[in-house]
């Protein structure tokens, strides 16, 4: 692993970074002293939280910030001070010597232009002898580099290839100029769990194979530990701990850093409980006096209120940004001693009582030749008291699944039983509905979607509430809003006004409205930042425990399967490849697509290796 | 080195010529069913006049024996369906037969009348696309400053207020106020005719022009804000590359279906101009149909209006697909 002691060796330098905006017509502060270093050919990360700053800190290095933010500081390039050079200079140095890869694949290509014209776009822009026969030749070479060894996709269109395709035809086309120094921003974040890794490890290999310096913007602590030599780690604007990734995955330093890593769901046990965070991370213009993450540490004391701390050094390359850093050293040990439930604790299942029983269920979309089969031939049951996990990557079937158990779809053959009614039986009575609807409610992933925007959280809930059957007991908002661990007072609030984990948990509030047996969760938890998946996979546990309801759990993260559920189905191409419960399915499983999910999960790259050399993806 | 090999998933079934062909087929033959079903209108037009079709041709003061004639000349006594064949097959000789009114073959009128409407619309259109495209992308380019807010103020101006007051306004202005150009008639040909053309030509191009720079503004405005503009720029690629390759052409199909219905809303808008500069264009040729009851004119601008709308609309279809790959596969079943 390549160490960074002197500013000799660095191929990117910056140094007091400062980003300004504007917001609500005031001045403020997005980036505050940022210093960051990277050698020829090293591999750094900059993680943080949303609102951390890290997009806009890369940004400000590719002279790509938004109208009306702007910088403040030294950025070396080869040690040329970027700053001293005019627009049309630090023009010509993207592309050729500094390379950006983003985060959505879907959105980033031309969709009008053939791949291998965009990957060439730029070297034909600079040298137009290049002859279109010419071009397509180095095209079919570059994409081959990226390990798409199939030339035709260099004729194919963006929208002809799949996420996993299109982020490696962008990679190809973000280093056609043999730039020094590539800079991805999330670029794997929208992918499968496989093609993540696919992608990964091309990074990876293009970084020993043309020494090419990788900085590597993530939300998500292992893919940066699987891939860098170095990681910073941004709070609120600014760099709160720094160090190689030894060291900051086995010790970190700051509590931040702690608790990202203990809030992050283990793959290989299941805990008690998640670290719960409070709080969230402030947004500029309101970052607090002292330590940014004084509020929400449980180590502060007074002292840490007073004046922001320094980065300090604590060992050699590794400095942490806390006045209390030598003290709470022996405390900030990552997974102690993890409160593993025991085996006996999960069987709570009554397997008399089946609330939803799916047999040899099928849908397809479209008709005759066209006919896409979305699910085929699927068997499921959950009982009453359990929580089942149904896992897969997108295009797997299982929101298809899930939207057939709570009458959204209908089976086009097989049976689909909710509380004992046949969802694939012709017409249903208003009474099967009601039994359907009060068996089972849905939450869904976006938080940003699901709820709506005109209606205050209390009328929403209050909207759920009236739909339920006269018999049962009525909640009210006030209730359920408690249920969720939400003050009473965000009855009057508006969606705009909640955070994405509070709008999450009010759509978890409005799914209890009808006091339902069976919670089907799909990916409720996998567009939060990770101590807010914490904070919710936490409510879901304790949910469970006082109301004795049943997940259906959808999810691609199995590290999530892990935590809240008792027993797992694998999906595939509409089909359950695996079943079982889930510590059985997750420590052995039989089938070779289960098999490659979990090899997959980058949690495993920084034990095993990234580059598994024994075997290929197929 | 590892390199995994990857095989396209997706692999579009309909990205060869061949359903490309069948479209276009499908797409021709829906053009001509409607214009079939048009020209059966167009020739009922005149059964359905008062009085029927003798009446309306030997005027009110006709003798009973001067409507035989009349019948017996225009075969009004043969089968209808033997009526319309005849209609086709003289309208696609291009022979719609004798205004009453120009008393000379409706053909002569109208092409005497399209030399001046022609030109007008199509300097008008083309003004239009030209200085409306350039003014939207650099308003987008420069949203929320000065010139974006005084080509805002200028396309609300433009788009409401009625044609006839920006050509009256025009026409006062710089026919009488000033002098510099011609109000009236249009003129004798050569260099004159285009001095004559200026104003109305002028009139339907700011009309049109604030309708194509609200369009392209804001596409280009969503365009500008996508992600592969920002990956093309950290790419280094040229500006003007980026703007071309990459901005105008994923604007493109709103550019374009902008562009044929304004050629299409000119139409009405040549009516208006031709009143109030007084040209004899199509425009005016049609009023004064109108006003004669000279069927056998209305009938022949009647179906050459609907033919060039059926065309305006194919031609705009095919040069979005020719733009958008997308749009080539499946027709619509391609995501995102």
């Amino acid at each position: 692993m390549t160490s960074l002691d002197t500013t000799e060796s660095a191929v990117l330098d910056v140094a007091a970074l400062s980003i300004r905006g504007r917001r609500a017509g005031a001045e403020v502060g997005i980036v505050d002293n940022v210093a960051l270093r990277v050698a020829s050919g090293e591999a750094i990360a900059v993680v943080g939280e949303s609102g951390s700053g890290k997009s806009l800190t890369v940004r400000a290095l590719l002279d790509l910030l938004p109208p009306g933010v702007t910088a403040a500081g030294s950025i070396r390039f080869d040690h040329r001070s970027l700053g001293k050079l005019t627009a049309r200079e630090r023009h010509r140095l993207r592309g050729c010597q500094l390379a950006f890869v983003m985060q959505d694949p879907f959105t980033m290509l031309n969709p009008l232009q053939r791949c291998g014209e965009q990957i060439m776009a730029a070297l034909r822009a600079r040298d137009r002898r290049l002859t279109r026969k010419l071009c397509r030749a180095q095209a079919v070479a570059r994409l081959e580099e990226v390990g798409i060894s199939d030339p035709a996709v260099a004729d194919r269109y963006p929208f002809e290839l799949s996420g996993g395709m299109r982020q490696r035809v962008a990679i190809a086309a973000a280093i056609a100029e043999r730039p020094r120094v590539l800079v991805a921003d999330e670029p794997t974040t929208a992918l499968d769990v496989t093609t993540q890794r696919e992608i990964l490890s091309l990074l990876d290999r293009l970084r020993r194979d043309h020494g090419l310096s990788l900085v590597l913007i993530t939300h998500d602590l292992d893919v940066a530990f699987s891939v860098c030599d170095r990681v910073y780690v941004m709070y609120a604007g600014t760099v709160v701990e720094s160090g190689p990734t030894a060291a900051v995955a086995d010790r970190p330093r700051h509590p931040y850093t702690f608790s990202l890593i203990q809030a992050k769901p283990p793959l290989d046990v299941r805990v008690d409980r998640l670290l719960n965070l409070p709080g969230g991370v402030p947004s500029p213009g309101n970052w607090p006096e002292g330590c940014r993450f004084a509020p929400r540490c449980r180590w502060a004391t007074d002292e840490c209120t007073h004046e922001h701390p320094a980065l300090n050094d604590v060992a050699p390359a590794h400095q942490v940004r806390c006045v209390r850093a030598g003290e709470i050293e022996h405390e900030l040990v990552p997974r102690a001693a993890p409160t593993v439930i025991g085996s006996d604790r999960l069987a709570r299942a009554d397997e008399t009582e089946a609330l939803v029983h799916v047999r040899a269920a099928r849908k397809t979309f479209g008709t005759g030749r066209r006919a896409k089969v979305a699910v085929e031939s699927a068997d499921i049951d959950v009982f009453a008291g359990e929580s089942v996990g149904l896992v897969g990557e997108s295009g797997s079937g299982k929101t298809t699944l899930a939207r057939m158990i709570v009458g959204l779809t209908r089976p086009t053959s097989g049976e689909v039983r909710v509380g004992g009614v046949d969802l694939g039986q012709g017409k249903l009575s208003r009474a099967d509905w009601s039994m359907v609807r009060s068996t089972a409610q849905m939450a869904f992933q976006d938080p940003y979607s699901t709820l709506n925007l005109r209606l205050s959280v209390g009328d929403t809930l209050n909207e759920a509430i009236r739909l339920a059957p006269k018999d049962t007991v009525r909640r009210d908002p006030a209730e359920l809003l408690d249920l969720v661990g939400l003050p009473t007072s965000y009855q009057q609030r508006r969606p705009t006004q909640l955070s994405g984990g509070e709008r999450q948990r009010v759509a978890i509030a409005r799914a209890l409205a009808r006091n339902p047996r069976l919670i089907v969760c799909d990916e409720i938890v996998s567009a939060l930042d990770v101590s807010v998946q914490a904070h919710v996979l936490n409510l879901l546990a304790d949910l469970r425990r006082d109301l004795g309801l049943s997940y259906l759990f959808i999810t691609h993260d199995l590290a999530v399967v892990r935590q809240v559920t008792e027993r797992v189905y694998v999906l595939m191409d509409g089909r359950i490849v695996e079943q079982g419960s889930t510590p059985a399915v997750l420590d052995d499983p039989r089938d070779s697509y289960t098999k490659q999910l979990i090899r997959s999960v980058p949690a495993h790259h920084r034990r095993d290796g990234l580059v598994d050399r024994s075997r290929r993806t197929p | 080195m590892t390199t995994t090999t990857v095989v396209p998933r997706r692999h579009p079934k309909g990205a060869g010529l061949a359903p490309l062909a069948g479209y276009l087929a499908r797409r021709l033959l829906s053009a001509a069913v409607v214009v079939a079903i048009v020209s059966m209108l167009v020739f009922a037009f005149v059964h359905a006049a008062p009085g029927g079709p003798e009446r309306s041709i030997g005027g009110r003061f006709a003798t009973a024996e001067q409507l035989v004639a009349i019948r017996e000349q225009y075969r009004l006594n043969d089968p209808l369906w033997t009526q319309y064949g005849q209609f086709v097959s003289s309208a696609l000789g291009l022979d719609f037969g004798t205004s009453y009114s120009m008393r000379e073959p409706v053909t002569d009128s109208i092409s005497r009348a399209a030399s001046t409407t022609v030109p007008l619309v199509l300097f008008g259109w083309l003004a239009a696309l030209l200085i409306g495209t350039a003014l939207g992308v650099v308003s987008a380019r420069h949203a929320g400053g000065a010139f974006d807010r005084g080509v805002l103020g200028f396309t609300v101006v433009g788009a409401s207020a009625p044609i006839f007051a920006t050509a009256i306004l025009l026409s006062y202005v710089f026919g009488v106020a000033l002098g510099w150009l011609p109000t009236l008639g249009e003129g004798d040909g050569g260099m004159d005719r285009i001095r004559h053309l200026v104003l109305p030509g002028v009139t339907l191009a700011i009309a049109a022009m604030a309708a194509i720079t609200k369009v392209t503004k804001v596409r280009v405005g969503q365009v500008l804000e996508a992600d592969h503009i920002t990956f093309a720029t950290a790419r280094g690629l040229p500006p003007r590359g980026v703007l071309v390759s990459e901005v105008l052409r994923n604007s493109g199909v709103q550019l374009v279906t902008q562009a044929g219905a304004v050629l299409v809303a000119m139409l009405s808008a040549v009516i208006l101009v031709e009143e109030v500069f007084d040209l004899d264009g199509l425009g005016s040729l049609l009023i004064q149909a109108i006003t004669a009851r000279d069927i056998p004119l209305i009938q022949a601008i009647t179906l050459f209006t609907c033919i060039f709308i059926v065309a305006v609309n194919l031609v705009v279809d095919l040069v979005c697909m020719a733009i958008d790959p997308r749009l080539r596969i499946g027709r619509g079943g391609v995501t995102r």
